[in-house]
């Protein structure tokens, strides 16, 4: 058993209590004002408790760094893979050699890279573990599909389809009309198949990979005609849709709002996503990037208006909700798992903060400096 | 054309303890600096609740030459050659890219540009403003400025697929080595000719742009980590070349050779996942370990690789990990600006440098919320934060 004590501890929707925590094994149990228990006591007074944040799609984890000639995160011998699944590639000592500790990151999405038009499935895991079962949080977490040029890309090359955004949108559309209709003979093994059809029965959503707002453009046709549930990622101008978004029930990773290449060139307006996230469920992301990147989005925002408060939950809660894990994830609560970072000042308003702990499913990390 | 600063909270990057105060600049020069000065103005800007610091110097930059949705239309790296010294950065650099854009929004106003990695000598560097004309040429502080060199991954990557020396770290160091005796003979053959046409070397556009650095006309500028910088320090000392370190991801195992080497170092980008060999120690708190170890540092940000603001970012993370205030801003103004010797015009805000001011709502590499709300070079407003805009009726770009 641990106990936090005297912590400032910050709940969703800008809540602040100063309460104790109390965690057994991997589980927050309870939470309440001077709880005492024959238990290891980190105190926390004068710090700032927050939930883990979370890092929503990365390929990070999942590429393979250690051999950079064969890299495991883009299974691109094909543009259609629902039947693979991201945990196969995922290597815990690649995951633990990050740092996520050092800005609280405590759980992350892991995904596949960029090249198939479906990519593969998707988990969501703590950032500490020895194994990837340890690890899992929720595993079957989405389905990615890939709605961006490196897709065309890839197979133009190679003179197969889809070399254009017309083949794209045509095999997507079949694959999913496909397992939608009877098959002739359903008693066959077909793992792709039994995917796509938990995808249209509302069970996995999927996350799709898009650049600009030609692509969701489609992308949303695409999903009326079908009726999956949506959640969107690398979209830039995402806010030019905002109501149409709204109105799909479709959630937005945004991001990553530091990297030069996609913000400059697609012209992200980033005080309109954030007037966006007032509207549509979204969360920061960055993908490929280090522990840095989403905090440092996280702080963008805020430096463009972003109050506080809400950008913390675009770090925990809201995260949890859009990858469909916020029963197990994304705050500070009973019955949830003990992820949580104790600093001595406010992250995400003073760089003069400094975390001192962070916990991950009950495990402790704390800092070396 | 001169410009009126007033009310701001000036850090002046000289020492002096942030005051409240007034900046006059004329003809592009700061003229005056003190509190409630008597100056009329052309322009007035009130800077009462604004910071004031002089325009970040950013060590390390491929503005303009890099195009990062499109990584095969990259004009900074001529990678036909392992030695392409000859070639210089200004040339393949696109001032009206939007990236400039950029370096204003981040405040960053004076940057060395330079050659990609893909070469081990990579070509001739340059010094510029990022903004105020519109032709690079006219922005241009110092050119050349630098001979950019690359040990590590980026060579080996771009010659190994090309079963080309080099193909490994031996044969980085002995392709710069020859280069470098090449260079070294075509000058002695140069001094020998004593001025006589007849007996004089074919012009060499390659050993001419290594002869500079040989001649101490400009410093080595060298792309290295880990254990390649000792290499680096070892070829800098064999030439007896000034030099600078850029990168140093790793550079905590290495302190008291970085020290005793006197080269300075130009850090950074941090921000990228944690791998193996060159991407094992990408850590901002190692600024502080070389600053700790009397190491002259300053932080870059490789723009376009990471965005111009990161400058500021990383400066922030660096407090974040226990680096001084007073500190995490000198690596991005004055401590360049001295790396970089152009410490007499621009890195402070001090009478008679140059009118490059950039003014924050709040204290950068501090206050999280602290954004850039103007940003000056030589007494003219390049960039202004846009406030009471329209959203959701904008032009959206197609490509």
């Amino acid at each position: 058993m641990i106990l936090v004590k005297n912590g400032t501890v910050h709940f969703p929707k800008g809540e602040e209590r100063n309460v104790d925590i109390l965690i057994d094994g991997e589980k927050i149990v309870e939470i309440g004002d001077n709880l005492t228990a024959g238990a290891q006591c980190i105190d926390a007074s004068g710090c700032e408790v927050f939930p883990g944040f979370i890092l929503p799609a990365t390929s990070v984890g999942v590429y393979n760094y250690a051999d950079l000639a064969h890299t495991d995160s883009d299974e691109k011998s094909g543009p259609v893979n629902p039947d693979i699944h991201v945990r196969y590639s995922l290597d815990p000592t690649e995951v633990r050699i990050q740092g996520y500790e050092r800005h609280g990151i405590t759980a992350f999405g892991a995904v596949p890279n960029d090249s198939a038009l479906i990519a593969g499935q998707t988990g969501v895991y703590h950032t500490s573990g020895r194994t990837t079962s340890e690890m899992a949080v929720l595993e079957d977490a989405a389905l990615k599909v890939n709605f961006i040029p490196s897709v065309k890309r890839t197979f133009a090359s190679r003179d197969m389809m889809p070399m254009t955004r017309m083949g794209m949108a045509s095999m997507l559309r079949n694959e999913l009309k496909k397992a939608s209709l009877k098959k002739a003979d359903d008693a066959g093994y077909d793992p792709g198949r039994e995917v796509l059809k938990r995808v249209l029965d509302k069970e996995l959503p999927i996350l799709c990979n898009v650049r600009e707002r030609f692509d969701i453009e489609t992308i949303l046709e695409i999903q009326k005609e079908f009726g999956f549930r949506l959640i969107l990622m690398g979209a830039y101008q995402a806010d030019t849709l905002r109501d149409k978004l709204q109105k799909a029930g479709v959630s937005v990773l945004l991001g990553d709002l530091i990297d030069g290449s996609f913000v400059t060139y697609y012209d992200a307006d980033i005080l309109g996503l954030l007037e966006m996230s007032k509207k549509v469920l979204t969360a920061f992301a960055n993908n490929g990037s280090g522990y840095e990147g989403l905090l440092w989005s996280a702080e963008k925002a805020v430096r463009n208006g972003l109050k506080v408060e809400q950008a913390v939950d675009m770090l925990s809660i809201n995260t949890a909700e859009i990858l469909g894990a916020a029963d197990k994830i994304g705050s500070i609560e009973a019955g949830k798992y003990a992820d949580i970072s104790i600093w001595d000042g406010h992250p995400l308003k003073t760089y003069d903060a400094h975390i001192n702990v962070c916990i991950t499913a009950g495990k402790v990390w704390r800092a070396e400096e | 054309m001169s410009m009126l600063i007033r009310d701001a909270i000036i850090y002046d990057m000289e020492g002096s303890a942030p005051f409240k105060g007034d900046i006059y600049i004329e003809d592009g020069k700061i003229k005056q600096i003190g509190t409630k000065l008597s100056v009329r103005a052309d322009e007035v800007i009130d800077a009462d609740g604004l910071t004031a610091l002089p325009g970040f110097v950013d060590a390390h930059s491929h503005l303009g030459g890099f195009n990062m949705l499109n990584y095969d239309e990259c004009d900074f790296n001529e990678m036909t050659d392992p030695v392409t010294a000859g070639v210089s950065a200004i040339d393949g650099c696109n001032v009206h890219d939007k990236c400039f854009m950029d370096a204003c929004k981040g405040g960053v106003t004076t940057m060395c540009i330079t050659p990609g990695s893909g070469n081990p000598v990579s070509g001739l560097a340059f010094i510029a403003k990022t903004a105020g004309k519109d032709d690079i040429h006219e922005l241009v502080i110092k050119n050349p400025s630098a001979l950019k060199l690359a040990f590590g991954m980026n060579p080996i990557g771009v010659y190994g697929k090309k079963n080309r020396m080099p193909m490994t770290r031996m044969g980085v160091i002995k392709v710069m080595r020859d280069a470098f005796y090449e260079a070294r003979e075509y000058m002695a053959k140069k001094e020998a000719a004593g001025g006589d046409s007849a007996k004089m070397p074919d012009y060499d556009a390659k050993l001419e742009a290594i002869s500079l650095a040989l001649s101490h006309q400009i410093p080595l500028k060298i792309h290295c980590e880990q254990f390649d910088m000792m290499t680096a320090i070892e070829l800098a000392k064999e030439f007896d070349c000034e030099y600078t370190i850029e990168h140093a991801w790793g550079a905590e195992f290495f302190l008291p050779e970085l020290r005793e080497g006197g080269g300075a170092v130009n850090y950074g980008p941090v921000g990228v996942p944690t791998g193996y060999g060159e991407l094992t120690h990408a850590n901002i708190a190692e600024v502080k370990m070389l600053e700790d170890e009397g190491v002259h540092v300053s932080i870059i940000t490789d723009s376009p690789i990471t965005m111009p603001e990161l400058i500021y970012i990383q400066a922030g993370e660096a407090v974040r990990r226990g680096l001084s205030h007073e500190s995490a801003l000198k690596m991005i103004t004055i401590n360049p600006a001295k790396t970089l010797h152009v410490d007499d015009r621009v890195g402070s805000i001090k009478v008679g440098k140059d009118g490059d001011i950039v003014l924050f709502n709040g204290v950068p590499a501090l206050d999280v919320a602290a954004g850039v709300e103007y940003t000056i070079v030589e007494g003219n407003v390049v960039y202004r934060r846009q406030t009471g805009r329209r959203l959701w009726q904008k032009q959206v770009t197609s490509s």
